[in-house]
């Protein structure tokens, strides 16, 4: 099994949040409990849409400081094609876009 | 209709496997067509109440002559392929035919839910219909992920160990067990049939499967002590009742002692698996009399080995209840407060129903009202909503 990062962008608003209402959250606690009973979910958590940076730099960019990355969900998968399979499934793919990374696992 | 849909679930994954297995998995389409163009023949004769053993010859034979003729215009039949084609509907060429055919669907680069989704339509004969009230899903996503599923299964893909195959098996047979045995909606509720398809499922791998491993033992187990349970879940006025008032003098003993055998077999002090620690858990709620005497410690410390394996916020609030249980309401509370998984918990009736519980239990009876109304919020089923307010009550009446 390898792990995969889930991330969820919702809308194409920048900073649209997941809506608050029952059915945004039901929808995606439904899938989770889903994804948990086929032993894919890791952890995961719904981000809020407010970013605070650190930069070296002045950082000046207000649209920048509002994070288009609505939630991160860490699951493991066989491999990348049923990673990407599962991330189709998400609920909230209507309405937004999701991306599929591998996590990478470093060793110095 | 209904003859058309109880042909499909008893013939449905022959013709199929016979089918695959002739013409190969690139006519999936094909075979999967003409497989309900047969059967729908054969329902309309049903219908008209023909005997139910001359249905099943004619329309088996029914079955061969589409095969041969489809044969014959991709290449011509060798004299032999008759009898091969005779030799396919053998019982024990046809058991194996299904077998492979279940293992072929498991493929790795389909998604858990795709999986379950095909193997219910192909092997188990669900209609769309059947799969959209089990699964809780639209007729437009079951068509979605059917052709998903068929052009990932019709492409050649490099050699899949057969262990990783059985694994995806185990995985997609649990899941179909767990979505008849966990409600997920009002017309849903307990759904047995998809229970009993999946033992059956696991049968046919137990039976013809000379590569089993130890979760095939154990899932086996594990179906069969959540199913003793059946006759005791939910009351003739269709309320739920929770373990601690089950009549356990309905469980199935049968069933118990059979789970008992399979989960011996399961059993490897060298090897672990999650199947393996959920049959074990559910074999100590099997042997046990009542609630009280239930051995909670091995409970809770089961559940803290499979949150080794596998740590999510199912596994989060089981394991809590058996510390409610074992230890007591602080050491439970204690317990969901560091959870990782918090976020998502926060959002379930089952854990503000356990708060409820563990906030009646320390004598905060203010602080359980609140949870209980929190989770009478966020549940959308009706037996769970009626389960809630008789909480509200009780503790009300604890109260006064």
């Amino acid at each position: 099994m390898q792990e995969f990062m889930v991330l969820i962008f919702r809308g194409q608003i920048p900073g649209e949040g997941i809506s608050e209402d029952h059915q945004d959250v039901r929808s995606l606690l439904a899938w989770i409990e889903r994804l948990s009973r086929s032993g894919n979910f890791i952890a995961g958590e719904i981000i809020g849409k407010d970013a605070s940076m650190a930069s070296a730099h002045q950082f000046n960019d207000e649209a920048s400081m509002q994070s288009p990355v609505n939630a991160c969900i860490r699951i493991t998968a066989l491999n990348v094609d049923q990673a990407v399979e599962i991330a189709n499934e998400c609920p909230l793919k209507v309405n937004g876009t999701i991306q599929v990374r591998p996590v990478t696992m470093f060793q110095l | 209709m209904k003859a058309f849909h109880l042909l499909r679930r008893e013939y449905y994954s022959s013709l199929v496997a016979s089918g695959v297995k002739l013409l190969g998995w690139s006519s999936i389409t094909t075979v999967e067509e003409l497989a309900d163009e047969t059967i729908s023949i054969a329902s309309s004769k049903l219908n008209q109440e023909f005997d139910k053993i001359y249905i099943k010859d004619e329309l088996l034979q029914d079955w061969k002559n589409r095969l041969r003729s489809r044969r014959n215009t991709d290449e011509s039949m060798q004299p032999d392929d008759q009898a091969q084609l005779n030799e396919l509907f053998d019982e024990a060429v046809l058991q194996q035919s299904k077998l492979e055919f279940l293992l072929e669907c498991c493929a790795p680069t389909i998604s858990p839910r795709s999986q379950i989704i095909f193997i219910l339509n192909a092997v188990c004969g669900y209609s769309k219909d059947d799969i959209s009230v089990a699964l809780v899903i639209s007729e437009a996503e079951i068509d979605d992920s059917l052709d998903r599923t068929r052009s990932k299964l019709m492409k050649v893909t490099p050699l899949i160990p057969q262990s990783t195959k059985l694994n995806i098996l185990h995985t997609a047979i649990y899941e179909i067990f767990m979505y008849g045995y966990l409600p997920t909606s009002d017309d849903n509720y307990a759904n047995g049939q998809l229970c009993v398809d999946a033992m059956r499922l696991i049968k046919l791998v137990l039976q013809s499967y000379a590569g089993i491993d130890q979760d095939t033992h154990a899932v086996m187990a594990l179906m069969c002590f959540y199913s003793a349970r059946f006759p005791a879940r939910v009351s003739a006025q269709g309320e739920i009742l929770e373990l601690e008032t089950n009549d356990r003098s309905l469980w199935d003993k049968d069933l118990i002692s059979m789970g008992i055998y399979y989960l011996k077999l399961a059993y490897d002090s060298n090897k672990t698996s999650r199947y393996v620690f959920e049959a074990a858990i559910a074999s100590v709620h099997g042997i046990a009399d009542d609630v009280l005497s239930t051995n909670w410690q091995a409970i809770s410390g089961l559940y803290e080995r499979l949150e080794d394996i596998q740590s999510n916020p199912s596994t989060n609030l089981k394991r809590a209840e058996a510390i409610l249980h074992a230890n007591g309401p602080k050491e439970a509370l204690a317990y969901l407060q560091k959870s990782l998984h918090g976020s998502w918990l926060r959002n379930h009736s089952d854990y503000h129903g356990l708060l409820g519980i563990i906030y009646s239990t320390l004598g905060d009876g203010t602080m359980a009202i609140a949870h209980y109304e929190k989770a009478l919020s966020l549940t959308a089923l009706r037996a769970e909503k009626e389960y809630f307010n008789r909480k509200i009550s009780n503790q009300k009446v604890l109260m006064n």
